[in-house]
């Protein structure tokens, strides 16, 4: 069953997709912006769910969908009002169905309690827009219908509502039985006009039990006066049936407004008349059952004129599936054939071609080929500058042709590059529709009025950053509704509204994406922070900080300002892990805070995992990449600003601050020798800690954007080092792990003395 | 000769259900993701559908607008046209009919029974 493994894959991905629209939906019209299409929009997305959910057995989900369903269906045509309490409900019903879908897909149980208290919410949204009876006892049958055991399949509820037809009338001519019917059936032109069938209408008949028919074909006009498409035949039907009459109602059920149509129980039919009326029928009836594949029409077709027609009739209204047949299709006009080959071939040059345009705005592909594809442009571009290189080595002269058709060519190929980057571009939209949940939930458990305000949702970034800003943006919310924002009777004794607002803002700044969380509440307790951090001994006592400093130490590990451990920040995840997971994209996070207004959380991330903009510096006879996102500057050191202390540990003096020097070379087992501090270039970085360092290279190359390629993943972990890459002229370059570079200095300066080194030496 | 089945659901689950169950009973299935789709796809096609199967509640063309649009091509009477919805009140039921639908079928739906449905109105 891989092809229903794959389906049930398809289903929870397009839930997600569902749930998203729908809490967007429901959001929109919560801030009164929605128009019908909205309304629209959020019906369909519970009810594709529940379609989906019917086809797995997933009961528990197709229940509550279906309650959720009739209630919006009810906003939908307007008997229900989208007021405050209305729309507040539905988003706690679209919660619940969330969990009822991840609780479905990874096997988990949902809040039942809590869903029962939802379903009778959603039930009384219904009645009360009805103005009336308590829920709709059929609702929850319906649902229910669909909880019988079985394979996946098989779900005991779907059905054909009208009884379809079958070929063999021998296996279906039913029995008769006690109850006897005359029917009088009389197809409309209409009827023929649904591709309906009277003969397929009689097989169901006959289906039922001992049926006799007779055609009254008084209507049939002359030959010349026929219309093709029009109806002229009055079938009676005299009906033995052990069936009830309901049963001989649902033959006729989807015909029954396209013609006249009576039906009667009578006490004991004269059943020998009707042959006798009609000796005709009654000789076509023992052909059919003579012949279970014959139709009556051609069995017909050599009989008396005024018969003629009929078989004609019988044959308009199916032209296709006659053909399918043995029997030589009677005099069957190919005009609808023809009619219909001149359409298709119109809708190839014309509307088909317009319509297969119009109808794909988005394709899926799969991530693995962007990748390709984004890898190979990668090396288009590496080799497009080697070879410009090259052949200007070689002597060609810059104002040449092909000196000008390689500018062209790389400047196409930077395109190109752009173009296939943006392919993997995503607005931050789908990380932001999490977060209203996300603040409801937390608002509710931790008893605040917390109002949510998104900007910039469609600012784009690579979906590898997406992919991991889901984490360090919720607990960074959950932060600041749980620490930032006062109770209600707190702000409101500060003389602030009761309801806090969090608000998050995307935007693009000088080639990175900047999110920033900001709340309204209280700010940081700068006296506080610092007495815990004291405490902890992470900073001394007599330290003498900023205001920024001190609100940043919130980011060291092991800081933490709750004096209980809550629920919702706690999880024993400070800050600190937010900050790291943070650098670990290649990211910068900072905190501004004013007593009393509130706090700004301010992270900074690259636009995509995928290049780099990298500092190209000399390190011994080695090229290395240095990300500038961690460089702050670089300078020259002189002698007089060097101090040497304890071994090999160097510091250098940066205007008035001391930082420690890391000999890039040494670390990375470059060179054995303590490199001259004067003849090299101090990089000045932050590293994950805020701690500044100054990484001594020998000289810097240039600056350049470059591909990311993996080390791990083509190699294996190397410390010290992030990845590599290829240069323009074919190098390949390892990127710096500034972070690990300036840990592992540190570390082995202080505490094992470069025991390492030495013994290098 | 395999059969041609048009389905028109907007639902990726529902649309690869649909052609699972249609392509292991032998039927080559062409797809459409509303009825506007539905549509362009329908003119795009050589030879006509032997069956067309549609979803009611989809964007911008429904599955109502959908039949309608198709009978009203003269030509087009004598498709066989199943609606497939989880929709089973008697309204919807009504306004399919008018629409000139052929039958009904309520999803979920059991493989044999939409096959020996198809196979009946298409026989």
């Amino acid at each position: 069953m891989d092809a229903m493994a794959e389906i049930r894959q398809t289903f929870f991905e397009e839930c997600a997709e569902q749930l998203a629209e729908l809490e967007a939906g429901l959001l929109a019209i919560e801030n009164g912006e929605a128009d019908s299409d909205t309304v629209n929009a959020v019906f369909r997305a519970v009810h594709s769910i529940k379609g989906g959910a019917g086809a797995f057995c997933l009961d528990d989900l197709v229940h509550f969908a279906h309650v959720f369903e009739t209630t919006l269906d009810e906003m939908r045509s307007g008997r229900l009002d989208s007021s405050e309490k209305v729309v507040k409900i539905m988003l706690r019903s679209a919660d619940a169905l969330a969990d009822l879908v991840t609780a479905a897909r990874d096997g988990g149980t949902a809040d039942a309690e809590r869903n029962a208290g939802l379903i009778d919410e959603l039930k009384g949204l219904v009645a009360l827009a009805k103005g009336e009876e308590p829920p709709a006892p059929s609702a929850a049958a319906t649902a229910g219908a669909g909880a019988a055991d079985g394979p996946v399949y098989d779900d005991g509820m779907g059905d054909f509502d009208f009884t379809p037809v079958a070929v063999d009338l021998s296996d279906l001519m039913g029995i008769g039985g006690d109850n006897k019917f005359r029917i009088v059936f009389k197809p409309s032109p209409r009827m023929y006009a649904k591709a309906n069938e009277a003969n397929r209408v009689l097989r169901d008949v006959y289906a039922l039990g001992e049926a006799k028919v007779s055609c009254n074909t008084a209507e049939v006009p002359l030959l010349t006066a026929i219309d093709p498409e029009g109806a002229y035949l009055t079938f009676t039907i005299e009906l033995s049936t052990a069936e009830p009459e309901e049963k001989v109602r649902e033959v006729f059920e989807f015909v029954e407004f396209d013609c006249d149509l009576s039906i009667e129980a009578i006490d004991d039919g004269p059943d020998g008349d009707i042959e006798a009326d009609d000796p005709d029928i009654a000789e076509i009836l023992a052909r059919i059952r003579a012949e279970p594949d014959a139709e009556p029409a051609p069995a017909q077709a050599g009989k008396a004129d005024e018969e003629a027609p009929v078989a004609a009739k019988a044959s308009q209204p199916e032209p296709e599936p006659e053909q399918a047949k043995a029997a030589p299709p009677p005099a069957k006009p190919a005009a609808p054939s023809a009619a219909a080959a001149a359409k298709a071939d119109a809708g190839g040059d014309g509307k088909g071609g317009a319509g297969a345009g119009g109808a794909a705005q988005t394709i899926r592909v799969d991530l693995e080929r962007v990748d390709r594809l984004i890898d190979l442009v990668g090396e288009l571009v590496i080799h497009q500058v080697m070879l410009s290189q090259r052949a200007y080595q070689a002597g060609l002269a810059r104002a040449s042709d092909v000196a000008v058709g390689f500018d062209e060519l790389e400047q196409l190929t930077r395109e190109i590059q752009d173009s296939v980057m943006a392919i993997r571009a995503q607005p931050v939209k789908s990380v932001f529709q999490r977060l209203p949940r996300l603040v409801r939930e937390v608002a509710d458990i931790s008893g605040k009025q917390v109002r949510l305000v998104t900007e910039g949702e469609w600012t784009e970034v690579d979906k590898t950053v997406i992919e991991r800003l889901a984490d360090p943006l919720t607990h960074m919310i959950r932060n600041a509704i749980d620490h930032g924002l006062e109770k209600p009777e707190e702000r409101l004794a500060g003389g602030k509204p009761e309801e806090g607002v969090v608000r998050v803002a995307a935007m693009h700044r000088s080639g990175r994406i900047v999110i920033e969380i900001s709340d309204d509440g209280a700010g940081i307790n700068r006296k506080r922070v610092k007495e815990i951090a004291i405490k902890k001994g992470l900073v001394p006592a007599e330290a003498n900080l900023s205001d920024e400093e001190t609100d940043n130490l919130i980011f060291l590990p092991g800081f933490s300002t709750a004096d209980k451990i809550s629920s919702l920040s706690g999880r024993g995840v400070g800050m600190d892990v937010v900050k790291r997971s943070i650098q670990a994209l290649g990211g910068r996070v900072s905190i501004t805070s004013r007593p009393g207004k509130g706090s700004t959380f301010t992270m900074s991330l690259p636009l995509t995992l995928a290049v780099l903009d990298g500092m190209i510096v000399s390190v011994g006879d080695q090229t290395v990449v240095v990300p500038l996102t961690a460089i702050i500057e670089t300078l020259q050191p002189k002698a007089s600003e060097v101090k040497s202390f304890g071994g090999d540990a160097r510091l250098v003096q940066v205007r008035d601050t001391f930082m420690p020097l890391v000999d890039v070379a040494r670390e990375l087992g470059y060179s054995h020798e303590l490199a001259s501090a004067t003849g090299g270039v101090a990089i000045l970085v932050e590293a994950e800690n805020g701690a500044r360092s100054a990484l001594l290279v020998d000289g810097i190359q240039g600056q350049r954007q470059v591909v990311i390629k993996s080390l791990e993943a083509n190699y294996g972990r190397v410390p010290g080092i992030a990845a590599a890459t290829i240069l323009g002229d074919g190098r390949v370059a390892l990127i710096l792990d500034v972070d690990a570079v300036v840990a592992t200095s540190r570390v082995e300066g202080n505490f094992f003395n470069s025991g390492m080194k030495h013994a290098a030496e | 000769m395999k059969r041609t089945i048009l389905t028109i659901d907007d639902s990726r689950t529902m649309r690869e259900m649909l052609k699972v169950t249609l392509a292991s009973s032998g039927f080559t299935v062409v797809q459409a993701e509303d009825g506007q789709h539905g549509i362009e796809v329908l003119e795009g096609m050589e030879i006509e559908p032997d069956v067309i199967i549609t979803d009611i509640n989809m964007p911008r063309k429904d599955g109502f607008q959908f039949i309608e649009e198709v009978r009203a091509d003269a030509s087009r009477r004598a498709i066989p046209i199943l609606v497939l919805t989880t929709e089973s009140d008697a309204e919807k039921k009504q306004r399919a009919r008018l629409a000139g639908a052929t039958g009904w079928i309520v999803k979920p739906f059991d493989p044999t029974k939409l096959v020996d449905a198809i196979n009946r109105v298409a026989a």
